[in-house]
């Protein structure tokens, strides 16, 4: 269908206002919540995810598209319901304690959203405790833990031990990022996946929830 | 670039890291990732029996060396390997020179010392004659454990911080040794010593926990502005005071302190003036109407070269300006040597002549098609290269990177100035310090948006002003007071948790607007 092309490709311009009015229009037509959810806004979001992982684009163009995407999926989200479709899976999402970097974890909160699954974000410097809390209260399938400073990845090992703690560790995947990780820490501390950019992070997630 | 071959045993039945044992045997390259094998700058040639870490397989040339990264290589035997021969990385001068009134004259000597995260600087003067006698530019040694003060505070919290300790104070005493030694003079002479770096540096030298730095609220242990015997960090030096100059704040240090200082900046200033140095972390203050704001931003490494492919510090060889003119390349290098990388400077030039001449769009993509340059493009595995010269190119990712630092830089200068509700228009002077600041092309600076247009006119390079500094209340007693005031009256702000901020840093990522 040229309009769910065209909703994809307004997506990755970041075409908030085109997106809204495309969506409009695919839904007037009588088209399917879901077909325009994913073969229009999340075909677009992965598209610009595989050419911001190749450099192509960089991060204001992946804010720009995130913003337009939840734009769209606003004005679809009652006939989603309607419709009965679920997320493919949740996601709860930190900057660790001690550590205020957003952009990088909101990025791949965004890539996530962009792959359909439904993401709770602690925000940033979050205490363990409370990241247990969430995980305790929203039973996602995974917890993503980001870290931009070579001072605060530390605490992801901490989050880790107290998910153990709580005896929570086997009901969660954890995956860690941020600069300063490699797949040879984030082994270390026992955690289930490291992902070096936020497409792949988004990729790694739904690898797991499609397990 | 000249070669030196080292032989090295080890002991039996160790596998040690190929960087820990050049170290061990006083070879020093800089390590700007902190050894986790990302930066390739610690690449050496090596031959003999070491295990290659991370599938990596490298490749042999003719006399039977392997091209590895030190910090991704463990020894297992007898090896072999070439070194670069150690490049003294070329420092700006002084800056400005000294109006001082020497108020305070003994028989007798000084010195000033500023620690950089990258370099020092250390000068010996003689109090009466009121006469420099000896300076020394060098790299700071404790580079091997990273070059951001970040990785040096992670490398403290791993047991380290007494090594770090020594590797500082000793490289100092080998320094005033020698200096010493040169104009015949001895340690029991020196009367004063005033030490300025930034407050990391600072906890490093005094062996200082530095921990609370690292980690928010960002809080050390000590902001300085302290007087003690020198004798208790440097034994030799039994007769001389030791003066550390005040810090701001966790991330705005003495440096900052004694630049601004040097420059007027102060309560009875009627100008409005912002002072910017460009480091691995970009701090800044601005003073206006007997107010001081300041801030400090994370610029990263790229500046320094780190993190760009084909980086490297301002040493003879790198290139400092890219030209283009009609379809042709052309690049100078400093010292007008055969060009072997591209430093900070040549960054600034290359991305400003690449984006006027659309190779690079405003949203930082480098194109393949559409311009007069395309000779030079060239595709790899990791996407787009912009061919500088037969061994340097700058890569899409170089680009990005670039684009993350002078954002950084660039909303910083916005914030602050919109916080202290000050327009561009009324600022009377731009001062860029550092080495890098001090080199770069204002006119490049600006059209890549490391600052803003407006202030092209109102800016110039002034050196080194920390050590400028430093030198300042050296000579003048009464300067450490006064600086010790500037610092208690300058207002930090915090950007990481400012809204303002995020969104000035996301804004001035691209470089023009689409």
């Amino acid at each position: 269908m040229a309009i769910l092309e065209d909703i994809s490709q307004a997506v990755q311009k970041g075409r908030s206002k085109e997106v809204v009015a495309l969506v409009q229009q695919a839904i007037d037509e009588g088209m399917e919540a879901k077909d325009i959810i994913d073969a229009g806004l999340l075909k677009g979001m992965g598209e610009l995810g595989v050419r911001f992982k190749n450099n192509e684009v960089y991060v204001p163009e992946v804010l720009m598209a995130a913003k337009a995407l939840g734009r769209g999926t606003e004005l679809i989200k009652g006939k989603l319901v309607e419709e009965g479709v679920k997320p493919v899976g949740k996601v709860v999402i930190a900057t660790v304690r001690g550590d205020l970097h957003d952009i990088g974890k909101s990025l791949v909160r965004m890539m996530m959203e962009g792959s359909g699954l439904e993401v709770v974000d602690l925000g940033v410097d979050v205490p363990e405790d409370v990241i247990v809390a969430a995980v305790n209260e929203h039973k996602p399938q995974i917890l993503a833990l980001s870290s931009l400073l070579t001072t605060t990845m530390e605490q992801q090992s901490v989050v880790i031990e107290a998910l153990k703690a709580a005896g929570l560790r086997d009901q969660v995947k954890v995956m860690v990022g941020g600069a300063p990780l490699t797949q040879d820490y984030s082994d270390k501390i026992g955690a289930d996946a490291y992902a070096p950019d936020a497409y792949s992070a988004a990729e790694v997630a739904k690898a797991f929830v499609s397990e | 670039m000249s070669k030196s071959i080292v032989t090295i045993h080890i002991k039996e039945g160790e596998q040690p890291l190929l960087c820990d044992v050049l170290t061990k045997h006083q070879i020093r390259f800089s390590q700007p990732c902190g050894g986790r094998g990302l930066c390739k700058k610690c690449l050496v040639s090596v031959k003999g029996s070491c295990i290659f870490l991370n599938h990596t397989k490298p490749i042999e040339d003719s006399q039977g060396f392997k091209r590895v990264q030190a910090c991704q290589t463990r020894v297992t035997g007898v090896i072999e390997v070439q070194v670069p021969k150690d490049q003294e990385a070329v420092v700006a001068g002084q800056g400005d020179a000294l109006d001082l009134t020497y108020d305070d004259g003994k028989p007798g000597l000084g010195i000033a010392i500023d620690i950089g995260t990258t370099t020092i600087s250390v000068g010996l003067y003689d109090l009466l004659e009121e006469k420099l006698l000896q300076i020394t530019h060098v790299h700071n040694l404790q580079q091997a454990h990273g070059a951001d003060v970040l990785s040096r505070i992670d490398y403290a919290n791993r047991g380290g911080l007494v090594e770090l300790q020594n590797e500082i104070v000793s490289q100092l005493e080998e320094i005033l040794e020698s200096q010493l030694k040169t104009v015949e003079k001895q340690p029991a002479e020196v009367l004063r010593c005033v030490i300025t770096g930034n407050t990391t540096m600072l906890h490093l030298l005094c062996g200082l926990n530095p921990k609370g730095i690292g980690v928010a609220p960002f809080t050390p242990v000590s902001l300085f502005g302290k007087t003690k015997p020198m004798d208790t960090l440097f034994p030799a030096f039994i007769r001389a005071q030791l003066y550390l100059a005040p810090c701001i704040s966790a991330y705005v240090g003495a440096d900052i302190t004694c630049g601004m200082h040097l420059k007027n900046m102060g309560l009875n200033q009627k100008e409005t003036i912002l002072l910017v140095d460009i480091g691995t972390n970009g701090e800044m203050a601005l003073c206006h109407q007997g107010k001081i704001l300041c801030c400090a931003t994370a610029a990263g490494p790229a500046f320094e070269g780190a993190l760009i492919e084909c980086g490297m510090s301002a040493a003879p060889g790198a290139i400092e300006a890219l030209r283009l003119d009609a379809g042709r390349v052309s690049v100078k290098t400093i010292a007008n040597q055969k060009p072997s990388g591209i430093c900070g400077s040549g960054l600034i030039s290359a991305v400003s002549a690449l984006l006027s001449a659309g190779v690079i769009s405003g949203s930082g993509q480098l194109l393949g098609e559409s311009h007069a340059y395309t000779n030079a493009i060239v595709q790899s595995n990791d996407g787009l290269r912009f061919t500088l010269c037969e061994q340097v190119y700058l890569s899409q990712k170089d680009i990005r990177n670039i684009q993350l630092a002078k954002a950084a830089i660039g909303a910083g200068i916005q914030t602050l100035c919109q916080l202290a509700r000050v327009s561009y228009s009324e600022i009377d002077h731009l001062w860029l310090s550092g080495n890098f600041g001090s080199s770069l092309i204002v006119k490049d600076a600006a059209n890549i948006g490391l600052i803003p247009d407006e202030l092209v006119p109102k800016s110039s390079g002034i050196g080194n002003c920390a050590y400028g500094g430093a030198v300042a209340a050296l000579f003048v007693c009464k300067r450490r007071k006064e600086m010790e005031i500037l610092a208690a009256h300058t207002k930090e702000i915090s950007l990481s948790s400012s809204p303002e901020f995020m969104e000035n840093y996301i804004d001035q990522m691209a470089f023009y607007e689409e």
